[in-house]
C-alpha cells in the first residue's frame, strides 16, 4: 500500500515543467534545484550511540543465534518488510516510511561519527562544519518569525552552526516531557510582567546608548540584532502557540507515549506546523550505545520509547496532511556489530547500519540497499554520509554545491562531494 | 608605572590634508629581471617614492629606453623582450626622475621547451582545476584527483596521463585530448568552462601534448620559489593602486615572469582588493598581507594602506611594547586612543587576569586610592589571588583536552587540580610544557600525563604540541603537504616520531580505568597508514640524533625551550597577548607561518626576548604587557583609529566569556550558582570537566574541549533569550538572600543603593543623568523593591557589563 508517491513533492505544474526540460538534459535535482518545490521542513529522530541494524530495521533471523540475538522480526503492514517484534507500532506504519539498510562509514569514534553524519564532512581539528540544521537555517531563513532551527531538548556537540556562526545554532526547547513545560527562557516569570519588561528595556536602550562610541569600532560584534529578535520571539503570539504542548489532546499526547521522546516528536509537530524547518529530537547522549546488556536495554527502554513516537508522530503528520512536506528521519551514527559480544551487548560497527525515512515525498512502503547474511556488510547500494547529505538537501531544494566562504580560508560546499541515494526520491 | 607619566594632551588629531609633495625617487621592478630565452618577456612595473615611505605606480605614466635595443627591447606599455645574450640597461622616467633596472638575457641559443611541471601545473592551477573545491579535493571530482595547488607534480602527470585509460590525453589528435576539451567545455564538465580554446593557456597545453605530453622532456624544472615586486608597500588614499609582479626561479636555475600563472589573495580583503591580474588597489585604512600561490610554492608581500596624515603624537613611555606598537602606528598614520579610566582599568585587569570582576568594595577602594604606581599594585595583588591560578587552568584546560572523554572520569579532577598547583606556584613556563611532555607513571598520581590520553595517537599529539607549544598547525600535512606552508607529510611523521615510545598498561589498583603511561624503548614510529618507519626530526631541524636509551619526548623539550628555538617563546607571547589584548600579534594563535606573518614582528621579537630572560615567567609577561600604555588604552575609537583591527591603538571591546560573565553575575548578585555534585560555591572557572551541566556556559560558547584550537565565541538568540528571560539573572537580582535585597533589608536608601549596584556590576559610580534614570525606573515601578531589580536586570544585561573593554 502506499500512502505518499514520489510526484506529491510537486504540485501538477511543476511535473509539466520537469516533463518539458527532460530532452534539455535536466536531472530531478536540478529541477528540485530549480525551484516550484513544496516548503519541506525536517524532522529528525536521532538514535545517539548508535542503534543496532539487525535488532531494528535489518534483521537476520536466518544467521546463528550469536548473531542474530534474541529479537524476532514481525510482518508489518507492507508485504515482504519485516521488523523487529519490539517495533510493533512502527510495523503498522511501515506503507509510510523507506527503510535504508545500506548506510556505511568509515567512522566509529562517537563524537567524530555524530559529527560526520550531522555534517556531512569528516570532523577536522582546524575548522567546525555546521550540522545540517544550521545550514538548513542559513540557507532558508526563518518562517512566521519562529526560530528556522530547533533542539529537542537541546543541543549536544556537532548540533552546532560551527563556521556559519551562532545565528544558526539551534534553538533549545528543553524536555517537553517535564511536568508544567515552558519552552525555555520564552516566556517571562511570574512577576515580570509586560509592563516591567518594557521599563527594562526602555532602562537598557538608556545605559547601552553610552557605550556606542566603543561599538563603533570595526570588529566589535553587537549582541542587538539577538536582542530585537528575541524581543519579538517573546511577544510573538505564534511562538507560544507553538511551543504549548499542553494544548494538545491528552489522548494524542498518550499516543506518542509520556516519555521525552515521545512528547518531543509532538512538539516537534506543533513547531514545523507553527514554521520551524529543523526539529532534532533526541532522549540525550549516547543512550544507544549497549557495549553490555544490549537486549535488555533495547527492549525495555529505548525500543518502546522509539517504536510509540516514530509511529505516532508519522500517523499523525500524516492525518493531517502533513506528511507531504514533512521530511522525518530515524538515525544514528553507526550500527551495531553483527556478532554479540560477551557482555551480550554489541559495539560499534560503521560498516553497515539502518535508517528510516519518511515524507516530503518519499515513497513509503519501501526497504532499499541490503547487507549480507549477517548484516555486517553493504552487499547493494551503499550510502555514504555525503550521499546522505547531498540528498537531504536536494530535498529541501537547496543546492548541495554551494559554497561558503569560511574562516579558514578554504571554501566548503554544502555537501562534502556526494551523490544522490538511487531510488531513495525517484 | 611608567605608562601614568604620560600626557595626554599630547595626542593631539589633527588631520592634515593630503599631501602634495614631489616623489623623491623611482624604483623600476624587478631588480635585475633574468630573461631566459630569446622572446621571453618581462613586465617591469615603475613606483613614485614619497618621503613619508608611501609609493605611487606610475608604469603608466613613465617612459622607456633600453641602452641596448638588440639584446633587450622595452615597449611603452614596460614589457621588456629577450633579444640577444647579453644585459641591457632599461631606463624609466617620470617628470624629473629616473629609475633602471638592468635586463639580464641568457640561454637564446635554444627555445626553452614546454615542460609539465613549470607549464602546464601553472595553468591548471590558475584555472583553478586542482583547487580543494574541485579536482584538488581529498577525493578529487568525479575520479579525476589532483593535488592541491600543484604541489605533487609526479602524482598529478600519472592522473592526467595514465588514469582514465589514457583518455585524458590524445597523441594522435591532441585537440582531441579530454585535459583540454573538458575545461574548454566542448564536451560536458561539471566545472564549466574555464580555459578559452586559442588561449595563451590552451596553447601552453597544446604544446605539451604535442611535444608527447613527457614528464620532463628535456631537462629537470621544478618550481623552486616565488618571489614579488615589491614585497612591501604603503599605498596613500582609497582608490590608489599597484601592480604586483611575480617572478618564479625553477631548479634549472631559469627564472620566468609568473605574474600571470600566480594566484592572488589579500589576507583582509577589506583593507585592499587584488585582482586576479595582481593588481592591488586600496580600499580602507589598514595593513594586510597580499598571498601570492603557485605550484605548491608560496610568497607574501605586505601591503599598508595609509588614507590621511593623522600625525602619530610623541608618547613619553619608555616601555618597550609601546615604543614598537607606536612605530607601527606612526607608519600607518594611525594616532591611538587616549588612555582609560581607573575604572575601566580596574574592570579589565581583573577579568583578564583573574576571570572575574571587582567587587563593589574593590572598586571603591582602587579609585579612592591616591598613591603612586596603583595599577601595577593592583596587578600584583591579582597575580597572588588563587583565582589567577583557577583561570589559567581553566584556559590551560579548555587547550589541553581536559575532558572525561578522553581522561575518564577521574582524570579531569586530578588534571585540574595538578593545573592550579602549577599556576599557583608560577612554575616557569618552560618547565611546566616539559613536565607534560615527559610525563610517565599512573594517570592519576601523575596527572600530567593526561596530555597523552589513551585515544591519541604519536601523530594527534605531535599535532597537538606543535599547535599548542610552537603555534604551528601542522595537521594539514596529515594528508597533504600544508599548501600555504612549507611543512610536508615527512615533517609531520618526523614530530610524531618522538611519541613513538609511548605506552601503556591497565592499573592495578580498583580505580576507573586507571592506566600506567609507560615508555618502550626500541619502539619506533610507524605510520599507520603507509607502513613506513620514520625517525624524529624537530620542525625545521635537522634529524635527530638520539640513542635508543633516551626518552625522545625529552629530546623533543630540550629542542623546544633552548632560548634560541624559533618558536616556542613565541608562540607563548603571542597568546598571552591575545588573551589580554583581544588579538594575537600573529591570529590565529596557532597558525604560524611564512604567509601568516605578525602584524608586528618586533614587537613579538621583543615580547619573546623578554620573557626569556625573566626564566620564562608568565607572571612577569603579565605584569609586562598589563603595565604597557597601549594595554591602558581607552576601547573608544578617534576618527583615525576606527578601522584598525591588529595595530593596537585601542583597546578591543570583546564579549566576555561564558564563565567570566557567569562567575561576574554571580559576584555582582552575591548569589553563588550552583553545579550539580560539586562543592557550594564552586565557580565556572573552577569547573574540572566541560561536562559539568549548566545551560548557562553551554549557551555561551563553553568549548567541549576536544579542539587544540582557542574557543570560539558567537553571539546567538538562546544567549538574547537567556539573558532577558532565563532564570539566571531573574532569580539572581531577586534572590533574597543576594546584594540587592541584603541592601534593601539593611535600610540603605535608594542613592546608596544604587551606587553599590552600580560599583558592584561596572567597577565605577552612577553619574548624576544614571542616577536620574535610576530615580524614574523606580519610582514607575510598582514597587521599590521591583524597581531596582529592574535597574539590577539593567545593569547585568548592559553591554558595559557583558563586553570586556
Amino acid at each position: 500500500m502506499r500512502v505518499t508517491n514520489h510526484t506529491s513533492l510537486f504540485g501538477r505544474r511543476d511535473i509539466l515543467r520537469i516533463g518539458s526540460l527532460a530532452p534539455l538534459g535536466l536531472t530531478l535535482d536540478q529541477a528540485l534545484r530549480a525551484g516550484g518545490r513544496k516548503d519541506v521542513s525536517c524532522i529528525l529522530l536521532w538514535q545517539s550511540g548508535g542503534c543496532g541494524q539487525q535488532d531494528t530495521f535489518d534483521m537476520k533471523p536466518d544467521s546463528p543465534i550469536e548473531y542474530r540475538g534474541e529479537f524476532k522480526p514481525i510482518p508489518t503492514n507492507t508485504p515482504g518488510i519485516r521488523i523487529c517484534e519490539h517495533l510493533p507500532y512502527t510495523a503498522r506504519q511501515a506503507d509510510k516510511f523507506t527503510i535504508l539498510r545500506s548506510m556505511r562509514s568509515q567512522e566509529k569514534n562517537h563524537e567524530r561519527a555524530i559529527n560526520y553524519l550531522l555534517t556531512g564532512y569528516l570532523p577536522l581539528p582546524t575548522i567546525e562544519f555546521p550540522s545540517i540544521g544550521s545550514v538548513v537555517s542559513e540557507r532558508l531563513g526563518p518562517r512566521n518569525g519562529l526560530p528556522p532551527y530547533v533542539a529537542v531538548p537541546g543541543t549536544f556537540p556537532s548540533y552546532g552552526a560551527g563556521y556559519l556562526g551562532g545565528d544558526h545554532n539551534p534553538y533549545n526547547a528543553g524536555d517537553p516531557n517535564t511536568p508544567g513545560y515552558r519552552a525555555r527562557d520564552l516566556s517571562l516569570s511570574a512577576d515580570v510582567d509586560w509592563t516591567r519588561l518594557g521599563n527594562r528595556r526602555k532602562l537598557l536602550e538608556s545605559m547601552d546608548a553610552k557605550f556606542r562610541a566603543i561599538e563603533s569600532g570595526r570588529g566589535f560584534d553587537s549582541m542587538d540584532p539577538y536582542y530585537e529578535k528575541a524581543y519579538s520571539l517573546l511577544s510573538s503570539p505564534r511562538a507560544k502557540e507553538a511551543f504549548d504542548i499542553e494544548a494538545e489532546p491528552q489522548a494524542l499526547r498518550e499516543r506518542y507515549g509520556r516519555t521525552p521522546v515521545g512528547q518531543g516528536c509532538l512538539l516537534a509537530r506543533r513547531l514545523v506546523e507553527g514554521g520551524v524547518r529543523f526539529v532534532t529530537v533526541a532522549k540525550g547522549w549516547l543512550n544507544y550505545d549497549t557495549h553490555g546488556n544490549n537486549f535488555n536495554t533495547m527492549k525495555k527502554l529505548l525500543l518502546p520509547e522509539f517504536d510509540m513516537a516514530f509511529a505516532a508522530l508519522l500517523e499523525d503528520l500524516h492525518d493531517r496532511g502533513m506528511l507531504d512536506t514533512t521530511l522525518v528521519l530515524a538515525m544514528g551514527e553507526f550500527g551495531r556489530t553483527p556478532k554479540v559480544n560477551s557482555a551480550a551487548g554489541r559495539d560499534h560497527h560503521s560498516d553497515c547500519w539502518s535508517i528510516a525515512l519518511a515524507g516530503a515525498g518519499i515513497e513509503g512502503g519501501r526497504a532499499l540497499g541490503a547487507t549480507d547474511k549477517f548484516a555486517a556488510e553493504v552487499t547493494e547500494m551503499p550510502a555514504e554520509p555525503e550521499d546522505l547529505m547531498y540528498t537531504l538537501h536536494t530535498v529541501f531544494g537547496i543546492d548541495p554545491t554551494h559554497e561558503y566562504d569560511t574562516p579558514l580560508r578554504r571554501p566548503v560546499k554544502v555537501a562534502n562531494g556526494g551523490k544522490l541515494i538511487p531510488g531513495l526520491l525517484s | 608605572m611608567r605608562s601614568l607619566a604620560v600626557a595626554s594632551a599630547l595626542v593631539a588629531l589633527a588631520a592634515l590634508p593630503l599631501s602634495a609633495s614631489a616623489p623623491t625617487g623611482l624604483d623600476v621592478l624587478p631588480e635585475n629581471p633574468f630573461l631566459f630565452g630569446t622572446g621571453a618577456e618581462q613586465r617591469l612595473v615603475v613606483l613614485a617614492r614619497y618621503a613619508d615611505g608611501h609609493v605611487e605606480d606610475v608604469t603608466s605614466k613613465s617612459a622607456f629606453r633600453s641602452a641596448s635595443p638588440s639584446v633587450a627591447a622595452v615597449g611603452a606599455d614596460g614589457v621588456v623582450r629577450a633579444g640577444a645574450f647579453g644585459g641591457a640597461v632599461i631606463e624609466a622616467r617620470y617628470g624629473s626622475l629616473t629609475g633602471r633596472t638592468t635586463a639580464l638575457v641568457q640561454r637564446t641559443d635554444s627555445p626553452p621547451p614546454v615542460t609539465f611541471g613549470s607549464d602546464v601545473l601553472p595553468v591548471l592551477t590558475k584555472s583553478g582545476c586542482n583547487g580543494g573545491n574541485c579536482h584538488g579535493a581529498m577525493n578529487g571530482q568525479n575520479g579525476f584527483k589532483l593535488s592541491l595547488f600543484g604541489y605533487h607534480a609526479d602524482a598529478d602527470y600519472r592522473m592526467i596521463v595514465e588514469g582514465h585509460d589514457g583518455r585524458r590525453i590524445d597523441l594522435e589528435r591532441p585537440q582531441n585530448s579530454l585535459l583540454l576539451r573538458k575545461p574548454a567545455f566542448e564536451v560536458a564538465h561539471g566545472g564549466g568552462q574555464v580555459l578559452v580554446a586559442g588561449s595563451p593557456e590552451y596553447r601552453t597545453i597544446l604544446a605539451w601534448i604535442q611535444g608527447g605530453a613527457r614528464l620532463e622532456p628535456t631537462v629537470e624544472k621544478r618550481l623552486e620559489s616565488l618571489a614579488v615586486h615589491p614585497s612591501q608597500i604603503v599605498l596613500r588614499g582609497a582608490d590608489a593602486s599597484a601592480q604586483l609582479l611575480v617572478t618564479a626561479r625553477f631548479s634549472d636555475g631559469s627564472e620566468t615572469d609568473f605574474t600571470d600563472m600566480a594566484h592572488f589573495e589579500a589576507h583582509d580583503q577589506s583593507v585592499v582588493d587584488v585582482s586576479a591580474g595582481g593588481r592591488v588597489t586600496s580600499l580602507a585604512r589598514g595593513q594586510t598581507t597580499v598571498l601570492v600561490r603557485g605550484l605548491g610554492a608560496v610568497a607574501v608581500a605586505r601591503v599598508g594602506v595609509a588614507t590621511r596624515k593623522h600625525p602619530v603624537p610623541d608618547i613619553d613611555s619608555d616601555h618597550f611594547i609601546d615604543r614598537l606598537v607606536l612605530a607601527k602606528l606612526r607608519d600607518l598614520h594611525v594616532p591611538p586612543s587616549g588612555l582609560a579610566d581607573d575604572a575601566t582599568f580596574l574592570r579589565r585587569v581583573y577579568l583578564d587576569t583573574i576571570g572575574v570582576i571587582p567587587t563593589a568594595g574593590e572598586a571603591r577602594a582602587f579609585l579612592a586610592d591616591s598613591g603612586p604606581e596603583k595599577r601595577a599594585r593592583v596587578v600584583d595583588g591579582l597575580l597572588d589571588r588563587p583565582e589567577y591560578a583557577d583561570f589559567w587552568s581553566l584556559y590551560w584546560g579548555d587547550h589541553l583536552n581536559n575532558t572525561k572523554q578522553l581522561l575518564y572520569n577521574k582524570g579531569p579532577y586530578t588534571f585540574t587540580r595538578w593545573l592550579y598547583d602549577r599556576f599557583r606556584e608560577n612554575m616557569p613556563y618552560d618547565e611546566f610544557v616539559r613536565a607534560l611532555l615527559t610525563s610517565s607513571g599512573n594517570m592519576y598520581d601523575s596527572p600530567a600525563t593526561s596530555y597523552f590520553p589513551l585515544m591519541k595517537k604519536p601523530l594527534d599529539i605531535a599535532a597537538q604540541t606543535s599547535q599548542l607549544f610552537l603555534g604551528v598547525s601542522i595537521e594539514c600535512a596529515r594528508c597533504h603537504d600544508h599548501p600555504l606552508e612549507k611543512w610536508t607529510q615527512d615533517d609531520y611523521n618526523g614530530m610524531a616520531a618522538f611519541f613513538s615510545q609511548v605506552r601503556y598498561k591497565g592499573g592495578a589498583g580498583p580505580r576507573n580505568n586507571e592506566r600506567i603511561l609507560y615508555l618502550d624503548f626500541d619502539r619506533e614510529f610507524e605510520h599507520p597508514e603507509n607502513g613506513r618507519t620514520y625517525r624524529p626530526k624537530a620542525l625545521g631541524a635537522a634529524r635527530a640524533r638520539i640513542d635508543s636509551w633516551t626518552d625522545r619526548r625529552e629530546a623533543l623539550a630540550d629542542w623546544m625551550t633552548a632560548p634560541d628555538n624559533p618558536y616556542f617563546a613565541r608562540a607563548i607571547v603571542n597568546r598571552m597577548w591575545k588573551q589580554f589584548m583581544g588579538r594575537g600579534i600573529v591570529e590565529p594563535v596557532d597558525d604560524f607561518r611564512d604567509t601568516n606573518p605578525p602584524a608586528n614582528p618586533s614587537l613579538l621579537d621583543a615580547l619573546a626576548r623578554d620573557f626569556i630572560a625573566s626564566g620564562y615567567d608568565l607572571k612577569h609577561l603579565i605584569r609586562t604587557i598589563t603595565s604597557s600604555r597601549s594595554y591602558q588604552l581607552s576601547s573608544v575609537p578617534n576618527e583615525a583609529n576606527r578601522d584598525d583591527t591588529a595595530g593596537h591603538s585601542r583597546y578591543y571591546a570583546r564579549r566576555l566569556t561564558a564563565e567570566q560573565l557567569l562567575d561576574s553575575i554571580s559576584l555582582a548578585t552575591g548569589v553563588p550558582e550552583e553545579f550539580p555534585s560539586l562543592y557550594p560555591g564552586t565557580r565556572a572557572a573552577q569547573l574540572p570537566e566541560p561536562e559539568v551541566p549548566s545551560y548557562f556556559l553551554d549557551v555561551f560558547d563553553r568549548p567541549s574541549r576536544q579542539l587544540v584550537a582557542d574557543r570560539v565565541q558567537t553571539n546567538s538568540l538562546n544567549q538574547a533569550l537567556h539573558l532577558i528571560s532565563g532564570e539566571t539573572i531573574q532569580d539572581k537580582v531577586s534572590d533574597r538572600g543576594g546584594t540587592l535585597h541584603r541592601l534593601l533589608e539593611g535600610g540603605a536608601s535608594d542613592e546608596e543603593i544604587v551606587e553599590e549596584l552600580y560599583l558592584g556590576a561596572l567597577a565605577r559610580f552612577p553619574d548624576a543623568a544614571e542616577l536620574a534614570a535610576a530615580r524614574r525606573t523606580v519610582d514607575a515601578a510598582g514597587s521599590r523593591a521591583e524597581g531596582l531589580e529592574d535597574l539590577f536586570w539593567a545593569l547585568l544585561n548592559s553591554k558595559e557589563f557583558v563586553y570586556q573593554h
